[in-house]
């Protein structure tokens, strides 16, 4: 990890965490209905790392969508969700079980997570938009799986580039305690920062 | 038996969709998976109402919706999307969507927006 004051100060490290607090924090409402359990997303923690210290595969991580803004802000934003919240969301969307160790996401579990995840963001660019008072629009959310580290970070991330790491909480009920992320760009973070400084100025 | 045509492009939404209204009779239901095929589908089917998703590939919904609107002036379209922002919702009304419903939403939502269009 790198010292996020190489980059941001300590004052925008928690900008950064307050804009994606309440942009994230109303998507939780959203999950909630889907899912048809409580859903808790916690205030994120927000890291600075080269690409080459972030590991997907090593994380847990499986399963992802890329959303771009399209209108408002300029930028696109990662999220990637764990394997065992990936089987939780699909057993409560699904009304299914799935064994933990040998469970797959067919079509239409990729179909049913990207819709969770769209509905989640497409929930919190509604928040950003009532707090930045600004219309802010999202791109049709691509979602994919994650199999190879190397592979997505050359696909989303780039080679030899500095991430924004944001780590939520993620809670649903009496399924999984665990977390997810959203990964950005330094100039992601800054677009972010920019509009934050406009509005308390 | 009212003809409605779903427009989303995820498979996921449209199966929850056509459950909920299917389990309340209404079995004559066909899918779009964006806006191009929205438009194509109107024009071959000519539905009684349209559920639009506004975020999709190719041509979004409501892009969908001017087209249909500009073809068939009586069409009767209910946006769909997790976008609720306000000049999103006008804009909708504005290009002639008979509702809006912010997703994420309960089945029971998506009859009640089929009754209210008297079908």
């Amino acid at each position: 990890m790198i010292d996020p004051g190489k980059y941001f100060t300590s004052e925008q490290i928690d900008m950064l965490g307050e804009v994606m607090n309440i942009s994230m924090g109303s998507s939780a409402s959203a999950a909630s209905v889907m899912l048809g359990k409580r859903v808790d997303i916690t205030t994120p923690t927000v890291k600075v790392m080269s690409e080459e210290h972030f590991d997907p595969v090593r994380d847990e991580y499986i399963m992802g969508v890329t959303i771009s803004y399209v209108e408002g802000i300029s930028g696109r934003n990662v999220l990637l969700l764990k394997r065992n919240d990936v089987r939780c969301i699909l057993e409560c969307m699904m009304g299914m079980e799935l064994d933990a160790e040998t469970f797959e996401v067919d079509e239409m579990g990729e179909s049913a997570v990207c819709e969770l995840m769209n509905q989640m963001l497409g929930s919190s660019s509604t928040a950003m938009s009532q707090f930045l008072n600004m219309t802010v629009n999202i791109s049709t959310p691509t979602a994919f799986t994650i199999e190879d580290s190397d592979a997505f970070k050359k696909e989303f991330l780039g080679e030899d580039v500095t991430i924004v790491d944001c780590d939520f909480g993620f809670k649903i009920e009496d399924k999984s305690d665990s977390s997810f992320c959203i990964l950005m760009s330094l100039e992601m973070a800054n677009v972010y920062l920019e509009k934050m400084k406009n509005i308390y100025q | 038996m009212a003809k409605i045509l779903l427009a989303d492009d995820a498979a996921f939404m449209r199966m929850t969709i056509k459950n909920a209204l299917s389990k309340a009779g209404y079995t004559d239901v066909y899918e779009a998976a964006d806006g191009l095929q929205a438009v194509d589908q109107y024009n071959e089917i000519n539905p009684d109402l349209v559920f639009m998703d506004i975020t999709m590939p190719n041509m979004d919904g409501l892009e969908a919706l001017k087209t249909i609107k500009s073809q068939h002036p009586d069409a009767k379209v209910i946006m769909c999307s997790a976008m609720g922002q306000e000049s999103m919702v006008i804009d909708a009304v504005k290009s002639g969507a008979k509702d809006f419903i912010v997703k994420p939403f309960k089945p029971d939502r998506i009859l009640k927006a089929v009754k209210d269009m008297g079908l």
